[in-house]
């Protein structure tokens, strides 16, 4: 199914609190997207309701424990339990973050920045080159929300994401709500970031609400998609084509139904856009 | 130029350092921007928060009677405590939260709730019943292929992510009245309570043992062969009549030889 699937449309995150809804009433929903890190148990209820879904729908698996930014050397348990889901689940898709969550061997479950150095170029590409090699296929990339600015940083991110796309050929996850934020906080122009990535690689698009705290935007996840990350959305697809979109919601989350409704708003974009394709 | 893993030593230390006095943050300093409205601190402050509070949340989910009994306040600042004194060791966060029951021993602020660490430890024990490996229960038909030697060799074995417990109070009775909505009183003067947690398919149990069934669930737990069983407790039970007792219970779930 792996080899030939792809995602197509409007997708929605897996959260629990959904199981029995979607297990019961089947709805029509193109694909999921699993947080691989909540099924790295041996066995139980999580990894059951996983195998039902799997059997009605495509799933996309998507994580934040490769820990692709840290100067650690990859988690050879971590990504061996990463590779036993992929085979019993078989996702379309895996993807994970251009982010640090660990160093020492001390987790901190939280997707880190580090600076856009070329020392990074080297560590961040090998790991992604070890992650590819064992897994036997592309690892779509994430960019990440920062609120961090390092003075020692050598180029822009989309210049990072450019130059590891060019030395491992992985595949891109390009989040419009990231990159709303990140442009917010460190004060660049979000057109410009999307206009430089290379459209070719991009697998995925993720669309989350985040939360204004005043003095900078924090990605929360449990907000209703932004009016303005919408518009980005738009003018993402323009370069993007009608990739298959994510909505993500990890706190508070809402009703099946009001995900469904949001699901259907990207989906009407990605029409949109696939018309002004055929126009072209 | 600093190199990465120095940075990323220095960020965690900046973040993990519980005392005003935060040498790492301080050097830091020297790498970070001032970002737009935020300095140094506020900008390393924003994921303290986001790191704290996603352990804090993982450890109130893994703990939710424990969160209950105390209330968010207090969770909160005994779970901030812990997560200073213990890094989380694993990409895996359900891995997380292991030693509460340990800390919540040795934390004055709970002296008062003498019971809190033992309904930790049965929290913990939950927790890893319910990401066990599945299992199908004990092969009776493969257990009478056995002959008389493999028989009185053999190791039987407890449901894996199975836990033994012991408490001076009804911790069972506790986390039950802390289920829902219930408040049926609980009499914390009971005794001593023997517990086993354990899943069967995809059921939880909490099963409070009798003294022989506590006996040989723990030699079986110390892998102690059925032979060695039978003779170190026959003055305590009949293994004839007792095992087959706990394979019934669904106790006993497996077996090598």
């Amino acid at each position: 199914m792996k080899a030939t699937q792809l995602l197509h449309g409007a997708g929605i995150g897996l959260r629990s609190q959904h199981y029995q809804t979607i297990l019961e009433n089947k709805p029509d929903v193109p694909w999921f997207e699993v947080l691989t890190d909540n099924y790295m148990g041996a066995g139980g209820l999580p990894l059951y309701h996983l195998e039902q879904v799997r059997n009605n729908y495509p799933i996309s698996f998507h994580g934040v424990g490769l820990s692709l930014g840290s100067a650690d050397p990859i988690n050879v348990k971590y990504l061996n339990k990463l590779k036993q889901l992929i085979n019993r689940y078989q996702p379309v898709q895996v993807s994970d973050h251009l982010a640090w969550v660990s160093i020492n061997n001390h987790y901190t479950h939280e997707l880190l920045p580090f600076p856009y150095t070329h020392e990074a170029i080297e560590i961040v590409s090998n790991k992604i080159n070890q992650v590819q090699d064992f897994l036997g296929q592309a690892l779509i990339v994430e960019n990440p929300s920062t609120y961090l600015d390092f003075n020692n940083s050598e180029m822009l991110e989309w210049i990072f994401i450019q130059e590891i796309v060019n030395r491992t050929g992985c595949e891109l996850l390009i989040d419009i709500n990231n990159v709303y934020v990140s442009a917010s906080n460190h004060g660049f122009n979000p057109i410009e970031y999307i206009s430089n990535i290379p459209e070719k690689q991009v697998k995925e698009i993720h669309l989350a609400g985040y939360e204004d705290r005043q003095t900078y935007l924090y990605d929360t996840h449990g907000y209703r998609i932004h009016e303005a990350v919408w518009n980005l959305y738009e003018i993402a697809l323009s370069y993007f084509d009608a990739t298959p979109t994510l909505i993500e919601w990890d706190s508070d989350i809402p009703d099946f139904e009001f995900l469904l409704n949001e699901a259907s708003k990207a989906q009407n974009y990605l029409n949109q856009s696939k018309q002004q394709e055929k126009i072209a | 130029m600093i190199n990465l893993h120095t940075l990323q030593h220095l960020f965690v230390d900046a973040i993990f350092e519980d005392t005003e006095i935060n040498p790492a943050l301080n050097e830091l300093e020297n790498y970070v921007s001032f970002n737009k409205k935020l300095n140094c601190k506020e900008q390393v402050n924003i994921y303290r928060s986001s790191i704290f509070g996603g352990l804090i949340s993982a450890l109130r989910e893994i703990y939710p009677v424990c969160h209950k009994l105390v209330a968010d306040d207090f969770f909160n600042f005994m779970a901030t405590q812990y997560i200073y004194l213990h890094k989380s060791l694993s990409p895996d966060l359900t891995d997380y939260g292991e030693h509460l029951a340990e800390f919540i021993s040795t934390f004055k602020t709970a002296a008062t709730l003498p019971y809190l660490s033992d309904v930790a430890k049965l929290e913990w024990s939950w927790h890893r019943a319910f990401h066990a490996l599945d299992h199908s229960g004990l092969n009776i038909n493969k257990l009478n292929k056995l002959n008389e030697k493999q028989q009185n060799n053999l190791i039987f074995n407890t449901p894996p992510g199975s836990s033994l417990i012991t408490s001076c109070f009804p911790i069972h009775k506790i986390w039950n009245t802390n289920q829902g909505d219930s408040n049926e009183p609980v009499n914390l003067d009971e005794g001593l309570v023997k517990l086993i947690v354990w899943r069967n398919g995809y059921d939880m149990h909490i099963d409070e043992l009798l003294d022989d069934e506590w006996v040989l669930l723990n030699e079986i737990n110390n892998r102690v062969s059925l032979n060695n069983i039978c003779d170190n407790n026959s003055h305590l039970f009949n293994t004839e009549t007792l095992i087959p007792q706990c394979v019934k219970r669904g106790w006993i779930a497996d077996f090598s030889i």
